[in-house]
């Protein structure tokens, strides 16, 4: 049996590719893996969907980012973010310090997502901010926010300051 | 942890878990979990947003006394006479709040989706202290804190027009005499029209009505004010308004079934209390439900033995209070810039601190049907191609506003000034939009005001035809 890829397949499998990193990393970074990867799924499958108009979206990946928290908000799962537990083969990497963690934990889920996609995927400003709808100004209240929280909840002290 | 590169680097190592914890998503697996919408529907929804525009623009056509004011190039301006040349804004910058009243009004607080991207149409809820645009479908585009649009809490049913670059207006929603509102949701439309409002009908995308208001609550005395499509489409939450308005927010199946109450009455027939309350139609929310409110003590007709607002299952019946989060849905629309000539005067009007009256939209052509409030007067303003004028003016007069030429002249007892100004003739007053006409003096005063915030040249003082 053949299978027959017509060309709004292939345009889609492309547009999933360079999108979907960034959107699940963003979504994974607010709401944890379980939540962040069904938005992911839900926010891609509607991409699918509406095909047509994602193409013609200026910044698709910021729009599927709030069809994405939207599915979260109307699943009414949202729960404690939460690191996910270290899997078989994190024996021999350097873990991630709990309190760290539980520090993510606190942030609003879009200063985490702000600092985990800057700090923690190294994404660019302005890379970061498309990944989350917003201007890069918005984005910075957000890192810069975070980051305090942060900074104070484990004491660190700025190198540049 | 004692220095900031410990941070990023720990901040590295969450990135990895949570890359480790996640796989990336199949486009294969997305393919087989959800078919896509039909794409016909596109040009169903093209077929539709045509003959909406051409029943406008005979609209408006008809609304300017069937005139042919357009102007037609009779030669380009080719030297430079005006004084005033100034330069648009590289981008375009209203002020972060707009004037008080009901001009366009720019949120500095708004954080979203940029306006340009917005859908046409969506709603917005408005909970506690903020103001969430949606999509048709429920998805969260973007939100504003409720203060920055001081006009929401003047009109008692709003609607939003969304002006990329320039600002959000607030207008009233209620569907006005042999007015003939429209909302809609994913290419369904629904209208509150006919005579005196008294048919509420489901516009299906390929072209079919559904008439939804065909029972007894017809024979009442009132009219429809404005309905709102549920998520799903099966359900129209349709604001009654009886005599001595008296509302009943009304669940009117869209499968052309009978509608009821919001509280449950399939009939205004009861001799016998208890009779249908009073009730305001507030929207849906996200799931699906129909949020409704029942005064308390209603001016007019029953108060409901529990008021206060609740979201009502459309199959159930079954209320769930919402009196912790006061929820309102607003109906908006985005009003792109059709033509740089639209733009133009949109922004200048903001930049102005003025109030727009008077317009139309663009519906595709080049030109520009707006007007402005000039000190309580209605003064409409055309912008079209540059050329000599078509309309029969009489007492026309070659003269100067700030020392740069302009037409003044007289159309059916109207003043009317024109002058030309970049690549746009334009054209104020000459046609009585509400009360009592604008004189030449108020015309010259627009004018004046008006030049400068077009960011244009002004050229020569058109010539009337013949």
């Amino acid at each position: 049996m053949s299978v027959v890829v017509t060309d709004r397949q292939a345009r889609f499998t492309a547009f999933c590719t360079e999108t979907e990193p960034r959107l699940r990393r963003a979504l994974v970074a607010a709401y944890g893996a379980e939540l962040g990867a069904d938005a992911t799924a839900d926010a891609l499958a509607w991409a699918w969907e509406h095909f047509e108009r994602v193409e013609r979206m200026a910044n698709a990946p910021g729009y599927l980012w709030r069809v994405g928290q939207t599915s979260v908000r109307r699943a009414g799962r949202q729960g404690r973010w939460a690191l996910p537990a270290p899997g078989d083969g994190d024996g021999d990497r350097l873990p991630v310090e709990p309190a760290l963690a539980a520090g993510l934990a606190a942030l609003s889920p879009r200063q985490r997502t702000a600092v985990v996609l800057v700090h923690g995927y190294g994404y660019p400003l302005a890379e970061a901010a498309a990944a989350m709808g917003c201007r890069v100004g918005t984005l910075r209240n957000h890192l810069d926010r975070g980051l305090t929280a942060l900074r104070t909840r484990l004491g660190v002290t700025d190198d540049d300051r | 942890m004692t220095a900031d590169h410990d941070l990023d680097a720990g901040l590295r190592r969450v990135a990895a878990a949570l890359d480790r914890a996640v796989t990336p998503i199949d486009p294969a697996a997305v393919l087989d979990r959800r078919p896509p919408a039909g794409a016909p529907r596109g040009q169903a929804l093209l077929a539709v947003a045509a003959a909406l525009a051409l029943v406008a623009a005979v609209v408006a056509a008809l609304a300017s006394g069937g005139d042919d004011r357009s102007v037609q190039t009779e030669r380009p301006p080719v030297s430079v006479v005006g004084e005033t040349t100034t330069t648009a804004p590289t981008t375009t910058a209203p002020p972060e709040t707009g004037p008080p009243g009901t001009g366009p009004v720019r949120p500095a607080s708004y954080e979203g989706v940029p306006w340009e991207q917005l859908p046409e149409r969506g709603e917005a809820v408005v909970e506690g202290e903020r103001v969430t645009l949606r999509d048709l479908a429920g998805t969260e585009l973007g939100s504003f804190p409720v203060d920055e649009l001081p006009q929401l809490g003047s009109v008692e049913e709003p609607r939003l027009r969304i002006q990329p670059g320039v600002g959000i207006t607030v207008a009233s929603a209620v569907v006005e005499e042999g007015d003939c509102l429209v909302t809609t949701a994913d290419g369904n439309r629904v209208a509150a029209c006919g005579p005196e409002q008294g048919t509420l009908a489901l516009l299906r995308p390929d072209g079919t009505t559904v008439d939804l208001a065909g029972m007894a609550i017809d024979a009442r005395i009132g009219r429809w004010r404005r309905g709102f499509l549920s998520p799903d489409g099966r359900w129209v939450l349709g604001q009654w308004s009886a005599e001595c308005e008296t509302p009943f927010a009304m669940l009117v199946p869209t499968d052309g079934g009978p509608m009821r109450t919001a509280d449950g009455f399939t009939t205004f027939d009861g001799s016998e209390p208890p009779f249908p309350a009073t009730s305001w139609v507030q929207g849906w929310t996200a799931d699906g439900r129909a949020v409704v409110t029942f005064p308390d003590q209603p001016a007019c007709g029953q108060g409901d033995p529990q008021p206060g607002t609740y979201a009502i299952d459309p199959e159930t019946g079954a209320r769930t209070p919402v009196d912790a989060e006061p929820f309102r849905l607003i109906p908006w629309a985005r009003s792109s810039h059709e033509n740089d000539r639209e733009l133009a005067l949109s922004r200048a009007t903001v930049e102005l601190g003025l109030e727009p009256c008077c317009g139309e939209p663009a519906h595709g052509g080049g030109g520009v049907t707006g007007g402005v409030v000039w000190e309580g007067t209605e003064v409409p303003i055309l912008g079209g191609d540059v050329g000599p004028i078509q309309s029969p003016l009489t007492d026309v007069a070659a003269t100067e506003v700030d020392g740069l030429p302009v037409t003044t002249g007289v159309l059916e007892g109207n003043a009317v000034l024109a002058f030309t100004c970049g690549d746009t003739r334009w054209f104020l007053g000459g046609a009585v939009v509400a009360g009592a006409p604008p004189g030449p003096e108020q015309l010259a005063a627009v004018a004046s005001a008006l030049i400068p915030h077009l960011y244009c040249t002004v050229g020569p003082p058109p010539a009337v035809a013949g």
